[in-house]
């Protein structure tokens, strides 16, 4: 027992000075490495701009031996991100002859997941027609991260022939990936794919056409408003509709108004009222006012509050309601105050712009 | 009789040891466990997306909601951090609970505020009247509520609660310093994963002795204080790793009150934070765990290691006194009050991992440490045991406490490095050392009192800590 | 000669843009942080100053604010650069009081131009 009691001690005082060992030294390590690479950094960087910028030419740069490291090549990438018209082509074109480019696509199906990672990453920021189809594919990796990178790739990439994988993959449930990447995803392919997007609606999951209905609410064209409307009207999913009326707000065509306001009705979910009932001030057309007006007296608090932030925004015919509503005695009056009382305290911001 | 008390002391003995050890190496895995999910952190950290969430409409609103007492000095300058963290849209409530400073005044005075008509609703439970609902003029999305106060905290972020318009809220302490990317990574992963995490909590770390300008850390520095420093190393320990630990074991139970996010329909589902609660932030998720698993849907409750916050811990003994003694006692009245998850398979790792560890640990550790020292002292008094044996048992004892404190120091080497100075590396390692002699025996008896005072069942209110608060000249520094 | 203050916290940003502006023939502050900035263009009163929006200490858009209430200083134009492209962070960029916005990634040939309009604009 003893003995025991001995050994452990031992073992326990030999087991912290390692630790500490190990934590020095990696601190030694780290804070040289730090410093050296970055003195080293500052230079490569400068050279780069200069190449960017054009006061170096590719054969200038060639010649100069310390381009030829590893470090270099992550500056560069690193730069991929940050620039756009010409410097980004001359940046593009010289990671195409050091055939990096190549290099990464043939990484995309390595074995270890963060080289998937970083490859699709890279292709991702390049930005060259030839990543779609390894990205595309790569939606249907075994590890997550892999898929969330590929989908944030297609996205910068930009291409809308990726919409339809985009699609299946917000519906794949063996491989799911996260919703908002996604819709980050399809906004930056942006009105190019939107046709695409469109004919995505007549298959797959809810959540699929929740993204669309997301996405054609940002695109902001007024003649999505009739499959909008449809996906209002018809779509068994509650959160297609409440991204659908919220869309129909966006885009702010008066021919929304007539579904929108059947969907005030006391008989829905509070939620979807609500969103209605944001979407019609958004639209903003003063026909609109008194049904918005008669929610202040609804039962649910909440709908009647946001109806009455609602009229606040919705111009002199909206404010003219409102103090009627605010001087009646009527349930919704505290509500009118309210919201006219908040407008009143943004209008010194409004004068000032 | 002698032989038969010897053997008594023995064993007593023994079995204080294996419970020191048991518990020691529950941590230990804890630790090891948080030390993976560290490393896939960072590997994937290149590849988390920041950037996107920050102009993704799929990022989620967030009411940022801040009780706040007596809060004159800081007040304003921590409303400004707050208004100006990286996040596409927040709110900030700041519930002035009934403040006899010039909380109000200082913040009516720097923002403009402008009182309006307000209906209260009532969608969680509120005790305190209020007295009115101010708003900022301008472009800042700030409401300044002021009630009175009943004396508990909860009931002021209740009242938040109920005036939030965003699905999300985040709970923020009036004096925490939060990094300007702490609110963009603890929502991370409600953009990720938004079918199923319900509430996410962020690393806390003493902002003592660090320096700071205009509500930002900008050096991070060991406090001056022996007894701040020793807290640093508890708080990576426990704070970090620990809940690291249990977030991987899908059984957290504890999201710090100073900095946590969750998701507002849950939190009015389950009827806010509960007013007669003591220990109120693990509380909150112990019921949330129970309202998830009656839904019977897959949820998650996380916490995120990277974003901090940075709170200012007590330096005297009174005032630490006094905040562990409640930390106990609200740990006892949370166990007690949802004890229906001890040892229920249908809780999963929480109930059958987490809350037997908090109750046999955290709860009776104490208990255990104190009597088992107090043995130990009589056995070698009357010669039941020998000195050398004794010297073994306490030496086994101490040094695995120092041993995890120490890997938890080079965790955060690895990782995080926050303390870059060699001089802060080496207080870290002394601290660690000097916490097992006296801070830890004493720790032990505050827990304790903390536990007699839960059984007692003695009322809570808001307490006064003295804030130094930071020196915010332009040079920046903080003396 | 034309002075231009630049802050950013990515140094290949701070680079990019110094370089192409230096090349044009303007002198150029560069600095990595909001706190920096403002302690600079005190100093040495810039023609024109560039600023990211999201740095540490001072976001582009509170240097902005600070530079419109100093009197010396309130007629200096500001030129935004932000990684994010959210309306409402032009919204209030413009509010603040900034002069011209750009969104990151951006061409330095671009900047370059967008300076020279803003710079003959004020002259």
């Amino acid at each position: 027992m003893r003995l025991a009691l001995v050994v452990s001690v031992l073992l326990l005082l030999v087991s912290i000075l390692l630790m500490l060992l190990a934590t020095i030294i990696f601190r030694f390590v780290r804070t040289k490495l730090e410093a050296r690479s970055a003195t080293y950094e500052a230079e490569l960087r400068t050279m780069l701009v200069r190449f960017l910028s054009e006061d170096l030419s590719l054969s200038e740069l060639r010649v100069l031996k310390k381009i030829h490291s590893s470090q270099f090549d992550e500056i560069s990438e690193a730069m991929l991100t940050k620039v756009k018209g010409r410097a980004k082509d001359i940046l593009v074109s010289f990671l195409y002859s050091r055939g990096a480019i190549d290099q990464a696509i043939t990484r995309t199906r390595k074995f270890g997941y963060l080289g998937r990672c970083k490859a699709a990453m890279f292709l991702g920021n390049v930005g060259i027609p030839e990543a779609r189809v390894p990205l595309e594919s790569m939606l249907r990796d075994r590890r997550r991260d892999v898929r969330t990178i590929a989908v944030r790739c297609l996205g910068q990439l930009g291409k809308p022939e990726s919409v339809p994988a985009l699609l299946s993959a917000v519906d794949d449930d063996e491989h799911p990936v996260p919703f908002g990447t996604v819709l980050v995803a399809l906004m930056r392919i942006g009105s190019s794919g939107k046709e695409l997007m469109k004919a995505g609606l007549n298959s797959g999951g809810g959540q699929r056409r929740a993204a669309i209905a997301e996405i054609l609410g940002m695109e902001g064209s007024t003649e999505d408003t009739p499959d909008l409307i449809s996906l209002l009207e018809n779509d068994p999913s509650f959160e297609v509709k409440v991204r659908s009326a919220r869309a129909l707000g966006r885009i702010g065509s008066p021919k929304a108004i007539p579904s929108l306001n059947k969907y005030l009705d006391s008989g829905q979910p509070t939620a979807l009222r609500i969103v209605c009932c944001g979407a019609l001030a958004a639209i903003g057309d003063r026909e609109t006012v008194p049904e918005i007006i008669s929610l202040l007296s609804d039962g649910n608090d909440q709908l009647a509050r946001a109806a009455a932030n609602a009229a606040s925004q919705m111009g002199p015919t909206g404010i003219k309601y409102l103090n009627l509503a605010a001087t009646s005695n009527s349930k919704g009056a505290s509500f009118a105050k309210e919201a006219l009382a908040r407008l009143a305290a943004q209008a010194p911001r409004i004068s000032q712009d | 009789m002698a032989p038969f008390i010897a053997t008594l002391f023995r064993v007593l003995n023994w079995f204080g040891l294996s419970y020191f050890l048991a518990l020691n190496t529950i941590y230990l895995i804890l630790i090891i466990l948080a030390s993976f999910n560290l490393g896939s952190y960072f590997r994937r950290k290149t590849f988390s997306g920041f950037e996107d969430a920050l102009s993704s409409p799929a990022t989620l609103p967030v009411s940022v909601l801040m009780p706040a007492h007596n809060e004159e000095a800081g007040i304003v300058e921590s409303a400004r951090a707050v208004l100006s963290l990286d996040y596409p849209q927040l709110e900030l409530i700041i519930v002035d609970d009934g403040s006899t400073d010039a909380t109000y005044d200082k913040l009516r005075e720097a923002f403009d505020l402008v009182e309006i008509p307000f209906e209260m609703p009532e969608m969680v439970p509120t005790l305190g009247q209020v007295i009115s609902v101010n708003i900022a003029r301008g472009l800042n999305d700030l409401t300044v509520i002021r009630k009175r106060s009943v004396g508990k905290k909860t009931d002021a972020v209740n009242v938040a609660i109920n005036v939030a318009k965003y699905p999300l809220l985040c709970v923020v302490d009036a004096d925490a310093v939060l990094d300007a990317d702490a609110l963009i990574k603890v929502t991370m992963p409600f953009v990720d994963d938004p079918q199923r995490v319900v509430a996410t909590g962020g690393a806390i770390r003493p902002s003592n002795g660090c320096t700071a300008y205009r509500g930002r850390i900008t050096e991070v520095r060991m406090p001056k204080k022996w007894l701040a420093k020793i807290q640093v190393i508890e708080y990576l320990r426990a704070f970090l790793l620990g809940r690291t630990g249990w977030s991987k074991l899908g059984a957290l139970l504890i999201i710090s009150g100073a900095f946590g996010v969750f998701r507002k329909d849950v939190v009015i589902a389950i009827g806010g934070y509960d007013l007669s609660s003591i220990g109120e932030d693990a509380d909150l998720v112990a019921r949330i765990h129970k309202y998830m698993r009656a839904l019977k849907t897959p949820y998650r409750v996380t916490f995120v290691s990277e974003p901090v916050c940075w709170t200012e811990v007590p330096e005297n003994l009174t005032i630490l006194r006094r905040q562990r003694k409640r930390w106990s006692r609200g740990l006892v009245d949370t166990l007690w009050s949802n004890k229906s998850l001890f040892m229920n398979p249908k809780y999963g790792t929480l109930g059958l991992l987490a809350i037997p560890y908090f109750l046999f640990f955290e709860v009776l550790g104490p208990v255990v440490e104190l009597t088992g020292f107090l043995l130990l002292l009589i056995a070698l008094y009357f010669g039941f045991v020998n000195a050398y044996f004794a010297g073994l048992f306490l030496s086994v004892a101490i040094l695995y406490g120092i041993l995890l404190s120490i890997l938890s120091l080079l965790i955060e080497e690895i990782s995080y490095h926050r303390y870059d100075k060699w001089k802060f590396l080496c207080q870290a390692v002394v601290a660690s050392i000097f916490e097992n002699f006296g801070f830890r025996q004493m720790h032990a008896y505050w827990r304790l009192e903390g536990v007699f005072q839960a059984l007692r069942g003695t009322n809570r209110s808001w307490e006064a800590m003295p804030r130094k608060g930071f020196a915010t000249d332009q040079s920046g520094t903080n003396s | 000669m034309t002075t231009i203050l630049v802050a950013d916290d990515d140094p290949d940003i701070l680079e990019l843009v110094n370089y192409k502006l230096s090349q044009s023939g303007y002198a150029v502050i560069a600095v990595p942080d909001g706190k920096l900035a403002l302690e600079q263009a005190r100093e040495h009163h810039p023609d024109l100053m560039i600023l990211d929006v999201a740095m540490p200490f001072h976001s582009g858009i509170d240097v902005t604010l600070d530079i419109r209430k100093d009197p010396d200083l309130k007629n200096t134009p500001i030129i935004l650069l932000t990684a994010k492209s959210m309306e409402q962070d032009t919204e209030r960029g413009f509010a603040a009081g900034a002069t011209d916005y750009m969104t990151k990634p951006f061409s330095p040939r671009e900047l370059l131009s967008r300076v020279q309009a803003v710079l003959g604009r004020t002259v």
